[in-house]
């Protein structure tokens, strides 16, 4: 059994066979062995290296959750990455900076044209009761200003427009 | 054991939404008081709808049109036959207005009088009339001389470093710290320019800075009759963003003799605003243990719970009973605080990117068990984190003998604690947990930008496992798999089809 999955933009081939509860697992070049004891609505109890682990599973459309010994591993299906947080998990800039929450701006901090570099704040945006920073995840030309300070926006409202130059925006 | 009180309250509406909502109800349960929730449109299907008795839409998402909507609750409880509301925290509840418009409808507030609201709300009593009864505040000039020679005496009088602040600011806007003479005058001049560009008002006034403070504060409880008590201290000094997100009592840093000062000014304060109820006075405490009084928190607070774990009391259970008009039914000396107590608030938000909100569904939520674990949740699994309200979607807290058993607790609570869907603090929570310095005690309000300012995610142990994990369970998943799962259920997997995804 083969499967690809992504994980924070990389690629992860997982291969394994199953001989009763007993599984040989490669995952890239890693070779596992392991057992599941018990499954039940998205939660395994597992036995890896003579350690019991137990993870729990959910899919949330394209996304895989997986929280396994008090960490959350986020695995990606599929190719289309629609999202501005799926375009940032798999390694790409977003050229678009829109409103991750319904708001009030309080602050444009940059101006047309503008240079910008990597974690410059852009826009402060006041909601659930904090004032949050959007910063640019790249360094970048500020192509357009959408909004302006005292405006309230709405969730997935477009703020502001980025240029990446062009070896940026094609890395995934 | 203090004499058996009939409660007068039969019903009791909640004016608040999440865990506080549902922690109130629980006791209300207890004592056999019907309840009656409120919610807004987008709280529709929250957990906090369902714990009441009764539950009454009252307005749109917006907390102005709903949890914030006076007129809306009143007409709630009115129409609900409810006797008294419980306000929570945050929304109303330290709203004098409100416990005023409560009172007129012939209902009661659970908390303190509107007049003592509205006096500890006050910034001037704050200063003024804190300094006449001779609690300490932070030394402040709030008229700086204009005359240069004059501003310096005044600032040598007043002590290095010092800060610049904004008289209409907030948020750090027109802040300056100055530590040494040469740069006041240039400092005065810069915040004064900052001031006038955000606030279109520069005058600004000087404060002594307090290096690495802590914040501590002291949970006082009264009675109408006159009887008024401190229930110890809590330390409240790791914040993000100026809120709290990790609390613990008794502080580190407070001795015996400390506290007995403390506790001493809090009641002080408490008194000479005629506080009854339950309320919070907050300080600021420097590393040589000098103490000056900050605000009254004229509500139950966040982290009420870390109080109740040392002294075995229920603080909603005596509000409700100090509002019903009983007395408190205890002194003092029956306060005997045992062991060591920490909270945690688990947020959406992701501290790797300026904790930032991370809003949506939960997919799946489960709570840590154990001895000394205690959790207050407003969210189930499918719960949605509404972008409208407070990230905040549960309070861990655990108790110890002593600290260090309480914070190896809280480790396993938190490594127990699942939150799938949106990103949360735990492994922030965890990493400070861990940290050297933490552990040592030496927390201060600067703790996090100074440790933490870089903060990343370790790098995830098991990778490998997780991806074998969500690989198997995918296939267990689909329709096809179910039916597998009935027909041969010695080795389901073998029958499941294949998964093709990626490429």
């Amino acid at each position: 059994m083969k499967t690809t999955l992504h994980a924070r933009g990389n690629a992860l081939t997982v291969e394994y066979r199953q001989n009763g509860d007993e599984y040989t697992v490669t995952v890239g070049d890693t070779a596992l062995q392991t057992q599941i004891l018990a499954t039940h609505e998205g939660a395994l109890t597992l036995v890896v290296d003579g350690q019991l682990l137990h993870a729990h599973v959910v899919s949330d459309g394209p996304r895989t959750l997986v929280a396994l010994d008090g960490h959350v591993y986020e695995f990606a299906r599929g190719e289309k990455k629609s999202s501005h947080s799926r375009q940032r998990e798999a390694g790409r800039l977003s050229p678009e900076i829109r409103s991750p929450m319904p708001g009030k701006i309080l602050d444009v901090r940059v101006t047309e044209e503008a240079n910008v570099e990597t974690g410059q704040v852009l826009v402060v945006l006041e909601a659930m009761k904090m004032e949050n920073a959007l910063t640019a995840e790249g360094p970048a030309r500020v192509r357009k200003i959408h909004v302006a300070a005292g405006e309230l926006v709405e969730l997935g409202q477009l703020l502001v427009e980025l240029e990446f130059p062009q070896a940026a925006t094609q890395g995934d | 054991m203090p004499p058996i009180t009939t409660i007068m309250f039969k019903k009791i509406l909640i004016a608040n939404r999440g865990e506080i909502a549902s922690r109130i109800a629980q006791t209300c349960r207890e004592l056999g008081i019907a309840t009656v929730a409120v919610y807004s449109e987008a709280d529709r299907s929250s957990p906090h709808v369902y714990v009441a008795d009764e539950a009454l839409h009252i307005g749109p998402a917006p907390a102005k049109e709903s949890y914030l909507n006076a007129e809306a609750i009143i007409t709630a409880a009115q129409r609900t036959g409810a006797q008294a509301i419980h306000p929570g925290y945050g929304f109303l509840s330290e709203n004098p207005t409100f416990a005023r418009l409560v009172k007129e409808a012939g209902l009661t507030f659970i908390g303190p009088s509107p007049d003592a609201l509205a006096a500890v709300g006050n910034k001037i009593f704050a200063r003024q009339t804190v300094t006449k009864l001779g609690v300490p505040v932070v030394p402040a000039l709030e008229n700086p001389s204009r005359d240069p020679e004059v501003l310096q005496t005044q600032a040598r009088d007043l002590g290095y470093p010092l800060l610049i602040k904004a008289a209409s600011g907030g948020g750090g806007k027109g802040m300056r710290i100055v530590r040494d003479e040469k740069d006041l005058l240039e400092g005065v001049a810069a915040a004064e320019r900052e001031a006038l560009a955000a606030f279109a008002e520069g005058t600004v006034y000087l404060e002594r800075y307090i290096e690495r403070p802590r914040h501590v504060e002291v949970q006082i409880l009264g009675d109408m009759h006159g009887t008024l008590i401190h229930l110890g201290e809590r330390e409240c000094s790791i914040q993000r963003r100026y809120q709290k997100i990790l609390e613990e009592t008794p502080s580190p840093a407070v001795n015996e003799k400390l506290r007995e000062e403390m506790t001493a000014a809090a009641l002080t304060v408490a008194k000479a605003a005629g506080y009854y109820n339950a309320g919070t006075v907050e300080f600021i405490l420097d590393d040589s243990g000098h103490f000056y009084f900050l605000e009254v928190n004229a509500r139950l607070q966040v982290e009420h719970p870390i109080t109740e774990w040392i002294t075995g009391l229920d603080l909603v259970r005596e509000q409700i009973r100090i509002a019903s008009g009983a007395r408190l039914g205890f002194t003092q000396s029956d306060i005997q605080r045992r062991g060591h107590a920490f909270e945690c608030r688990i947020y959406a938000e992701d501290p790797a990117h300026g904790f930032l909100p991370s809003p949506g569904k939960v997919l799946l939520w489960q709570a840590p068990t154990g001895p000394g674990v205690r959790v207050d949740a407003g969210v189930v699994s499918h719960t949605e984190v509404s972008v409208y309200y407070d990230p905040m979607i549960a309070k861990l807290s655990t108790w110890g003998q002593d600290r260090e058993q309480a914070r190896r607790r809280m480790e396993s609570a938190l490594r127990q604690c699942l939150v799938l869907g949106p990103t949360t603090n735990i492994p922030f929570l965890r990493d400070l947990l861990a940290h050297p310095a933490f552990i040592a005690g030496a927390t201060h309000t600067g703790f996090l930008p100074e440790h933490f300012a870089q903060w990343q995610a370790e790098a995830a142990p098991r990778l490998n496992v997780a991806a074998f994990a969500a690989a198997v369970s995918h296939k267990q998943s689909t329709p096809q798999a179910a039916q597998s799962v009935q027909s041969a259920s010695e080795t389901p997997w073998q029958h499941l089809g294949g998964w093709r995804i990626g490429n």
